[in-house]
């Protein structure tokens, strides 16, 4: 399908949309964790989240109801209409504008190609704005902007499919994210990027990862805080600055105040000017026969009196941001405390792929840091790890020749009561192997020696596929073809995974009493593993061969032979 | 008038060999299906590995109680004997406080209690020389429980577990619980030795644990008696005996079958190995 000439249709653009509410979700924790402004009270991903739900619910209804759903305008012109009647907390409402903008951008279109998605984001970002009384940046307006240019930008230079386009978007959008510390006083000393911005990140990423064709489970997108790569999965890599805690504490917020307002030739412009005499953070969106406002005031009454003036008031919902303040910074508070550390040895290990990782905790890790070839962790983030792992002495398992120096500046680091030591593995069998031979009744000496002489004693083979022609060893590589390391030395090229990696086993002295272990990852199959494992078992009669899926990005296969 | 020696039956001495040697054994329970069987009474070895691969539930074990030693006691009391009791290590057992309860029950000094400090065919080995001792014919009391004590200190078992799980789901996992490593198939090397279970070191399949085992016996070096022990394999103990026989006089190196109440915590497959 070349979607460069024909563009999105409805079905690419729910399935986008789905793959982005699917992000958001993951993405939620994190979102909340990172709210700092306008209020910090912990609900900027949750918010966006049920916005971006109830416009996903009223796409879903009318793609089965109504027949102008066949047009991607149309679907685009659902989500924003479920949007704003789901809107929910400021950041929520400066979604639902977004989207309304979207829907405008793009009305009547049949597909979306190139230029109608330009078009689409640059309106998105221009309602965005407009929703908000006084613009500020730093905030998911500018990443939405950032998303807004840099499509724009491609388009100019020449990219006129619209997938490549989105890419540039979401590109764009995570430059914008990286730099809205830079833009926002307050992000910078909580320490973290904006919360709204991330979330406007994870949609469009999440709708990237579906047009692209990913529509599995969600994964870590690798999105990163001013403190490292978030976590999804754990709200505690979000850590906000305790200075910042310190001094937000007890500060008076007032009400998070929202409603609708139903009536007619409802002006936006005139109720901005009123509820502003009267309330902070003020977001009003809608016109004519309905509005919704979002407004922050110590007095929730006198914003409704004023409202109700207008016409008919519905869904009221009041929140108090005090409470919801104290609940954030207590929550950061408990995570952000040290843990308790005990005398005693425990492991951490830098990992990529979801086998590799779950590998490592069945075997006892303490923590795992992501990371690996491309995603190089930094070393505050390895020893914020080790510091949670809770024992005086953590050895690192860096499993990336990139790593190690990393792992040991991680370690040279002035870290207080706990004392980093590294195993300078360079690869993930490496580590397994360095990890089998932990024993935590055993001493730190004891288990450096072990672990050391199990890292020395397997050979690893890396097969990986060369990304354009180089030089390697001394050896001319051509793109595309695959190379077989051995202990970090090309051993072998071929033309086909399979082939490398049984080339580069067979220079590895195994033999009829070796363990061959094999993990696959990132264009691999467990299809094909099962066929290399009986070629294996023929070919060196009485070895062992394991095979475990690594789910490793850029290498095809990982084995250790032992 | 002689000094006897009485162990539970987790030591898993075989019966004829206790005879032989005057070992009075007191049969712990093993629980499967609610139903409780005395070790090597009411259920065979053969049929308790059977029902612990196939029973619904994993069976569960039971010390004996104060009362069942009492009952082998006072026998030996009343035919005016000295007694010694050689229990499986507290820490893993209730088996030592319902001897010392048993004790309290008769005169002072009567029934002496000693806690071997590890298990299955560390703890056969000790229950082996001290009946040797026992038997001698200048011994005294004192000297036999010193004797006991002394090798109760240096007292250990080496065991490759094909798994982890039946130690785990048996509440006796200890610090070997970072020794799971259930994805890459691992098989643990323990150690019970001081009391205490301890993790060893992992491999990654039971050929190597058992030429582990081989090496860490053999770095502790000759000594006065070996055993191997099996759950359910007794071709690799048999040539795991073989490689190590030099260590140790022929008439006192022996093969055993784990009894069903480690057996429930060793699962199939596993191999102990001990010297004293």
């Amino acid at each position: 399908m070349s979607l460069s000439s024909t563009g999105l249709q409805a079905a690419d653009w729910r399935a986008a949309m789905r793959g982005a509410v699917a992000y958001l979700e993951l993405y939620r924790d994190a979102a909340d964790a990172l709210n700092v402004f306008p209020v910090p009270d912990g609900d900027t991903g949750t918010n966006m989240l049920l916005t971006l739900r109830a416009g996903i619910a009223q796409m879903e209804q009318d793609s089965t109801a109504d027949t102008d759903a066949d047009a991607a305008g149309a679907v685009a012109e659902s989500v924003a209409t479920g949007a704003f009647w789901g809107a929910r907390g400021n950041s929520g409402v400066i979604l639902s504008q977004l989207l309304r903008g979207f829907a405008d951008g793009i009305a009547g279109s049949g597909a979306i190609a190139a230029p109608g998605a330009v078009a689409a984001l640059r309106a998105a970002t221009e309602s965005a704005y407009h929703a908000v009384s006084q613009p500020r940046e730093g905030t998911m307006l500018s990443v939405i902007k950032g998303a807004s240019d840099a499509a724009a930008r491609a388009n100019d230079a020449g990219q006129h499919d619209v997938i490549a386009l989105w890419q540039h978007a979401y590109d764009g959008a995570i430059a914008a994210l990286a730099d809205t510390p830079e833009q926002l006083p307050v992000l910078k000393n909580a320490g973290v990027v904006d919360s709204g911005g991330l979330g406007v990140v994870a949609i469009i990423g999440g709708a990237l990862q579906h047009l692209q064709g990913r529509d599995g489970p969600p994964v870590n997108l690798g999105l990163r805080s001013v403190s490292g790569v978030i976590d999804p999965a754990q709200t505690a890599s979000v850590a906000i600055a305790a200075d910042f805690l310190d001094a937000h504490e007890g500060e008076e917020f007032g009400y998070c105040t929202q409603f609708v307002i139903h009536g007619q030739d409802l002006s936006v412009e005139t109720l901005r000017a009123g509820l502003g005499e009267i309330a902070q953070s003020t977001v009003i969106v809608g016109g004519g026969a309905a509005v919704r406002i979002h407004v922050h005031t110590e007095d929730p009454g006198s914003a409704l009196t004023y409202g109700a003036g207008f016409g008919e008031l519905d869904e009221v919902k009041i929140d108090n941001m005090n409470l919801q303040n104290r609940d954030w910074t207590a929550g950061h508070r408990e995570r952000a405390q040290p843990a308790v550390i005990s005398p005693g040895v425990s492991v951490i290990a830098v990992a990529s792929g979801p086998g590799l990782a779950a590998l490592f905790q069945d075997t006892g890790c303490a923590a795992i840091v992501p990371g690996g070839q491309t995603l190089n962790p930094s070393a505050s983030e390895i020893i914020a790890a080790a510091r949670s792992a809770g024992t005086a002495d953590v050895i690192i398992l860096p499993n990336n020749g990139n790593v190690v120096l990393t792992a040991a500046q991680a370690a040279g680091a002035d870290t207080g009561d706990v004392r980093l030591h590294v195993v300078s593995t360079r690869s993930m069998p490496e580590g397994t192997a360095a990890m089998l031979g932990f024993n935590p009744a055993a001493s730190l000496d004891d288990n450096l020696a072990s672990m050391e002489s199990a890292r020395a004693a397997v050979a690893t083979i890396e097969v990986a596929r060369a990304v354009r022609d180089s030089v390697v060893d001394g050896q001319h590589v051509a793109e595309g073809q695959f190379m077989s390391i051995l202990d970090g030395q090309l051993a072998e090229l071929a033309a086909d995974a399979d082939a490398a990696l049984l080339a580069g086993l067979s220079q590895s002295g195994v033999n009829g009493d070796s363990i061959i272990t094999l993990y696959w990852g990132d264009g691999a199959d467990a299809a094909r593993c099962a066929r290399i494992q009986a070629e294996l078992e023929t070919r060196y009669a009485g070895a062992q061969v394991d095979v475990i899926e690594g789910g490793q990005p850029h290498y095809p296969y990982l084995a250790s032979v032992e | 008038m002689a000094i006897r020696i009485v162990s539970d039956s987790t030591v898993g001495l075989p019966r004829q060999l206790a005879e032989s040697l005057n070992v009075t054994l007191v049969p712990a329970y093993v629980l499967i299906d609610d139903v409780a069987y005395r070790e090597g009474v009411d259920i065979s070895q053969a049929e308790f590995y059977d029902r612990l691969q196939t029973s619904a539930r994993l069976p569960t074990t039971s010390q004996p109680t104060p009362a069942d030693f009492s009952e082998h006691v006072a026998p030996l009391l009343d035919a005016g004997h000295q007694v010694i009791c050689l229990t499986i290590a507290r820490q893993l057992s209730g088996t030592y406080n319902s001897a010392i309860q048993a004790a309290a029950e008769f005169p002072d000094g009567a029934v002496t209690v000693v806690d071997s400090n590890t298990a299955t065919v560390g703890h056969m080995l000790q229950v082996a020389a001290a009946a040797a001792d026992a038997a001698a014919p200048d011994s005294t009391l004192d000297g036999v429980v010193a004797a006991m004590q002394e090798r109760a200190a240096r007292g250990y078992v080496y065991c490759a577990l094909d798994t982890l799980e039946y130690l785990k789901k048996g509440g006796r996992i200890g610090k070997a619980q970072a020794f799971m490593g259930s994805l890459l198939n691992v098989k643990p090397i323990i150690s019970v030795a001081g009391g205490e279970l301890l993790p060893v070191e992992r491999t990654r399949n039971m050929r190597r644990a058992l030429g582990r085992l081989e090496e860490l016996v053999r770095a502790r070096g000759p000594a006065t008696h070996l055993g191997v022990a099996y759950t359910t394999d007794a071709a690799p103990a048999a040539d795991l005996l073989a490689q190590l026989r030099d260590l140790a006089p022929a008439e006192q190196c022996y093969t055993i079958q784990i009894g069903s109440a480690v057996g429930t915590h060793g699962g199939p497959g596993a191999i102990a190995v001990a010297t004293i």
